[in-house]
């Protein structure tokens, strides 16, 4: 038994066994890296990222403040405030998600009788301080405003499904 | 550093190299000058290889919602050449502009001016006479 571990580690079998497996993974495993900037990865139509209010082909916003998501939300992240517009309909004045306390359930956006609420496709939102993750109104509408060709295709492509 | 950038890993040098060894096709270009491509698939997977090679700094929220669904493998619809149909509220694409001073911040905040809209949870505080 002796002279079997004198034998072993005299001729490095497992840093031979070792180097094979290096050798292995280099040239005969597919490779499963990707190059993150150029290339990325796939992900499904249903994809849950960044937040998004949605507008009326016509230009109208879609929201009418029944605060249902409000409701369903679990980490309490969403806050809406109402009140009648000057032409009488029903909207709010105030949508805030505070996206540090969303935890990117899709309850809101399953909750909307009116597909305003979405959840985007868009995950590279990260930011360097947390005060830019407060979300209002506005910039929910804008997101929508920038998103819209492709939350239009996602929406279409898993409307069979729901 | 400088010499890295330029030769390194996923420098545009080693991209231009790999767009010649995998064989890319182009594919289109998308209204900021990112250049896609796409190539047969690789050992071991179905999905054929996308790529995007960037105009500016490799920065991966500069893709467009057009050509997002594409790089994403959700589709296989390359998008149009042009904008294709838009409505008229419809905006440009930014990219994640954090850390920059186009950053978006609340109203409430310092550099946008302190002033918050009003809150229905607001109160007047009672000032003894």
């Amino acid at each position: 038994m002796a002279m079997d571990n004198f034998a072993r580690a005299f001729l490095l079998t497992e840093i031979v066994k070792g180097f094979l497996l290096t050798l292995k993974y280099m040239f005969f495993v597919p490779r499963v890296t990707i190059n993150y900037p150029y290339e990325k990865g796939p992900i499904s139509p249903r994809f849950r990222g960044e937040h998004a209010l949605r507008r009326y082909p016509n230009g109208e916003e879609r929201c009418i403040a029944c605060k249902l998501c409000e409701a369903i939300c679990p980490a309490l992240a969403i806050t809406i405030e109402a009140e009648p517009r000057d032409d009488g309909s029903r909207r709010t004045t105030r949508y805030d998600i505070d996206m540090t306390k969303c935890i990117y359930c899709g309850l809101c956006a399953e909750a909307c009788p009116v597909d305003a609420i979405v959840e985007g496709p868009n995950f590279e939102f990260a930011t360097e301080t947390r005060e830019e993750l407060y979300y209002n109104k506005d910039r929910l509408l804008a997101n929508g405003d920038r998103w819209e060709a492709q939350i239009a295709a996602n929406l279409a492509a898993d409307a069979p499904y729901r | 550093m400088g010499l890295f950038k330029m030769l390194g890993v996923l420098s545009p040098t080693y991209m231009s190299f790999f767009k010649l060894t995998a064989r890319g096709q182009k594919v289109g270009q998308d209204a900021l000058g990112n250049t896609y491509f796409r190539s047969a698939a690789r050992r071991g997977e179905k999905r054929e290889r996308r790529w995007v090679i960037y105009k500016d700094a490799p920065e991966a929220s500069l893709i467009p919602p057009e050509w997002h669904g594409w790089m994403h493998h959700q589709t296989d619809a390359v998008p149009a050449n042009d904008a294709g149909f838009r409505r008229e509220w419809q905006k440009p694409h930014q990219p994640n502009m954090t850390g920059t001073t186009g950053a978006y911040r609340p109203p409430g905040h310092v550099l946008e001016g302190g002033q918050r809209d009003k809150a229905t949870g607001d109160y007047e505080p009672w000032k003894p006479e």
